[in-house]
């Protein structure tokens, strides 16, 4: 009976994460749109509800009634298998990632998050580098040059980008002494672990726009060269997945991994404590707080050249992540 | 890494060791862009916001009626085309075909006078009235020349540009449609384009007098290069 419970609570869990990411992830879409046009001065959607509100609606109703064309020449199973590879790993780093402390509504206790392993961290590390494979394979089933190059390119950068973005991780590791993500935010009610860690945060900032294909590094699309990209030959949903899960389910999961590991998770704001905010509020306050910046950084820059994005990895990003594992050492012997 | 600045000042350096321990860079163009953020929006709605062109814009042609304020030659004209004196309400055009004449496409024009048919001892008998004036408006590449070579301000632009159509005859208009235009474009806004003598009044002069570099820059002489293009000459 018991064991029955737990599968039950875990797939309503499971299923209100999912339903919740699409959801939110389509808004996301909107509040895209919006950021970019009021940057470039223009509206942005308008007319469909107010404000456009209603416009993810529109869009994916849209998505989902087109044609869904396969070209000839494409390996069929890969083709189909590249759009899930790259949306469904994106949406199962949501299993780890912790959300707010367990709370009581009527006698029954929630814990907002799906599981809390022992090694979180590095499970979302290992389906981050499977959504990779989505864009390889899309790049490489479709059987055309420019998905082709787009998919080797994001191959290039992120070969290097990874080990970075590993590195960079280890400093919180080494201060809560833990893999899971629960116990390391727990480990940082005193202080965030952002203080030690700055540089470990630069690198992970770098490494959540390559990985997630933003400007400065979105060589793997890059209208002007490549058309669009290793999603050139998709269409319909096929398509709509692979910007949807990168563009938007990877940069806001990263981003909730890098305020978990840097910011705190939902410890509120310093001096702020006092106020009568959940602490799952507070987490999405700072998720959506880094998910902003990276639209403002996409919204900003020109894009990299593909030699000078892994010379930035490897020669300064690197170095950047190693350095900081060095002083994050330091502070733990010295600090405590 | 090597990354030069690029830019207008043309002693370009490899950033500096600041620069590229603290992304100077980027910060700057991050602190445009939030500037930008919060401006106004500049864009126009347009099927619903429509912007309403300056009186000198050149729209859609309209072909002008007698009302009144023709210029004073108006007469003289009429008289030496051998045009039959027009009435209030009608249609100032002579069948001169200047406009024709000054058009670098002159098929946009097809003008026709034809006699009146009127007895011998009819005071009109002789003259001549015009009978169709078709413009094809997608020959037509706005240029203005066909307005400044009319010589009873009967040929003018409106204000229109909003001109798509479904096909290409569409664009064809005969002299009621060009007359209607006209009238409405006068109703709406003729007060501010023209004065009682159909002369441009001098406020719609291309520059103001407090403009001196336009107006020196007209006067025969071309813009020179600016320093960015120094290396271009």
């Amino acid at each position: 009976m018991e064991l029955l419970g737990v599968i039950v609570g875990i797939s309503l869990k499971a299923l209100i994460f999912i339903i919740g990411m699409f959801l939110g992830a389509a808004y996301l879409t909107w509040i895209e749109r919006k950021f970019a046009g009021h940057i470039q001065q223009r509206p942005g959607p308008l007319h469909v509800g107010y404000h456009g509100l209603l416009q993810p609606i529109a869009d994916a109703l849209k998505v989902l009634t087109k044609e869904d064309l396969v070209p000839d020449g494409v390996d069929k199973f890969l083709f189909y298998l590249a759009s899930l590879m790259a949306f469904v790993p994106a949406i199962m780093i949501l299993a780890v990632v912790p959300f707010g402390e367990p709370f009581n509504i009527f006698g029954l206790e929630i814990k907002p998050y799906i599981t809390d392993l022992n090694i979180a961290l590095i499970l979302a590390l290992a389906f981050g580098s499977i959504s990779i494979y989505g864009v390889i394979f899309a790049g490489w089933a479709s059987n055309s040059k420019y998905p082709m190059i787009g998919g080797l390119r994001k191959a290039a950068v992120l070969i290097g980008y990874e080990v970075a973005l590993g590195f960079a991780m280890v400093g919180p590791i080494m201060q809560a002494g833990s893999f899971s993500l629960k116990e390391i935010v727990e480990a940082q009610s005193s202080y965030w672990f952002i203080i030690p860690n700055i540089l470990g945060f630069v690198v992970i900032l770098f490494a959540i726009l390559a990985e997630t294909g933003r400007t400065p590094f979105d060589v793997q699309e890059a209208e002007a060269e490549l058309v669009s990209g290793y999603n050139t030959e998709y269409t319909a949903m096929k398509f709509g997945l692979f910007p949807l899960a990168e563009w938007y389910i990877a940069t806001f999961v990263l981003s909730a991994i890098a305020v978990i590991l840097f910011f705190g998770g939902w410890q509120p704001f310093p001096l702020l404590g006092w106020l009568p905010i959940p602490g799952i509020v507070w987490f999405f306050i700072k998720v959506f707080a880094l998910f902003m910046f990276f639209l403002w950084v996409h919204w900003t820059l020109p894009r990299y050249r593909v030699d000078q994005i892994t010379e930035l990895a490897w020669k300064v990003m690197l170095p950047l992540a190693l350095a900081n594992i060095f002083i994050v050492a330091l502070w733990v012997i010295i600090v405590g | 890494m090597g990354i030069k600045k690029v830019g207008l000042n043309r002693n370009i350096k490899p950033q500096s060791l600041a620069e590229k321990i603290f992304f100077l860079d980027f910060m700057k163009g991050l602190k445009t862009t939030i500037k930008h953020l919060f401006r106004k929006v500049i864009t126009v709605d347009f099927p619903y916001e429509v912007v309403e062109p300056a009186p000198r814009f050149r729209g859609v042609h309209g072909l002008r009626n007698v009302d009144g304020t023709e210029k004073d030659d108006f007469n003289a004209w009429v008289k030496k085309l051998k045009i039959k004196p027009p009435e209030k309400g009608e249609t100032r055009c002579i069948a001169c075909k200047f406009c024709q004449a000054a058009c670098p496409v002159p098929e946009i024009f097809v003008i026709k006078a034809k006699k009146l048919d009127v007895p011998k001892d009819h005071p009109h008998h002789g003259l001549k009235v015009l009978d169709q004036f078709d413009m094809d408006l997608g020959k037509c590449m706005f240029c203005g020349l066909c307005t400044l070579a009319c010589p009873t301000v009967c040929i003018i632009h409106t204000d229109i540009y909003d001109i798509s159509t479904y096909t290409r005859r569409g664009w064809i208009l005969n002299k009621e449609q060009l007359s209607q235009i006209a009238d409405d474009f006068i109703a709406r806004r003729g007060k501010e384009k023209y004065d009682e003598k159909s002369e441009w009044p001098d406020y719609q002069k291309l520059w103001n007098d407090t403009d001196t570099a336009r107006a020196k820059a007209w006067d025969n002489n071309p813009p020179q290069f600016g320093p960015n293009y120094v290396d271009q000459n």
